[in-house]
């Protein structure tokens, strides 16, 4: 399988320079001990630092081989991930029951006023 | 000379055909794309694709058993395997609307991690709504936009609603109070110069009438 060019690879460039230094007392500490160029403060994160991806970087692993099948396990949701008429009716949160009854047909057109989310500036 | 070239690439077809004789792949070929998808680029947090279909005035509950969860991704390329192979947003019917939220939380007000947030509103002419849910979603899952949000907030999820006339965006945070202190709106009009975004306004979540306390929801 050749994966040349891909984000994996680009990805492998090489560690962040780093260096041990022992320190005495905290005042020897320097200012910018916690930060990285261009990248998180350490301190505030839990658990270390963030990871960015620029738009660019994003964009390119759109491409990878990896992205040209859904995962097997992806939710199937017939007419949106998986072939068939939209179906989700669920007006009454009674799932299963109203799913086997009522197929959608009549009941799509009947609540078109108003925005999910009440609007009230 | 020649003959030992033409022995070369007789060797070398010999080969050839050995492993081309076989339609399956090595075992060891198999375990190496296994672990490739395992591995893939990691995001900084995983983020969950949500799906649901909207219906005025429900409950908190009736709105969850809408809710449909598609997959939960922790790679750049498990998130490409979605988004690639899910309708894009000018294939949504109307009233549906896709979240793609931080970690497992759920696009409820209610939720643990929302519960004292709120969000940013936006609407866009449906022309613009591909673009401007793509150039979301990588800015958010890139963390983009964590330099705006105050120390302490964080963008909690996107949601891109479909309706009769313009669609709807929703930017989700997780402190209604540090909502001030944040420029994402700023962030928004730079990442998408050309879009016209209107009724752009904020909202804490227990400031709507039908807020319902954390409580209700476990």
């Amino acid at each position: 399988m050749s994966m040349s060019g891909s984000p994996q690879q680009l990805l492998k460039g090489r560690e962040i320079p780093s260096r041990r230094i022992v320190l005495n007392d905290i005042s020897q500490l320097p200012h910018d001990y916690s930060t990285t160029p261009g990248g998180s403060i350490f301190s505030t994160t839990p658990g270390g630092s963030k990871i960015f991806y620029e738009r660019s970087f994003l964009l390119q692993c759109r491409n990878s081989p990896l992205t040209k099948s859904p995962p097997p396990n992806m939710a199937k949701i017939p007419g949106v991930t998986a072939p068939g008429t939209v179906d989700m009716p669920l007006e009454n949160g009674n799932v299963t029951d109203e799913n086997q009854k009522q197929k959608p047909t009549g009941e799509k057109a009947e609540h078109e006023d108003g925005p999910q989310f009440e609007m009230d500036i | 000379m020649a003959a030992s070239s033409v022995s070369e690439i007789g060797s070398i077809n010999a080969t050839d055909s050995r492993m081309m004789g076989s339609p399956q792949l090595p075992r060891s070929k198999l375990s190496e794309i296994h672990s490739t998808e395992q591995t893939g680029v990691p995001l900084n947090t995983p983020w969950t694709f949500w799906l649901d279909k909207s219906i005025p005035g429900t409950s908190a509950a009736q709105y969850e058993a809408t809710l449909r969860k598609l997959y939960t991704v922790n790679t750049v390329q498990g998130f490409w395997a979605v988004y690639n192979n899910i309708p894009g947003v000018d294939m949504l019917n109307v009233r549906y609307t896709y979240h793609l939220m931080r970690d497992e939380r759920r696009p409820i007000w209610e939720d643990v991690n929302n519960c004292h947030g709120g969000n940013w509103r936006l609407k866009c002419n449906k022309v613009d709504s591909p673009t401007v849910w793509k150039e979301l979603l990588l800015a958010a899952i890139g963390e983009q936009l964590s330099d705006n949000m105050a120390e302490g907030d964080e963008v909690g999820g996107m949601s891109i609603s479909v309706r009769e006339r313009d669609d709807i965006i929703q930017i989700w945070n997780k402190q209604s109070n540090l909502h001030e202190q944040a420029t994402i709106i700023p962030k928004v009009k730079e990442l998408l110069p050309k879009v016209n975004f209107t009724a752009v306004f904020y909202k804490a979540f227990q400031t709507h009438q039908a807020f319902e306390g954390q409580k209700k929801l476990t």
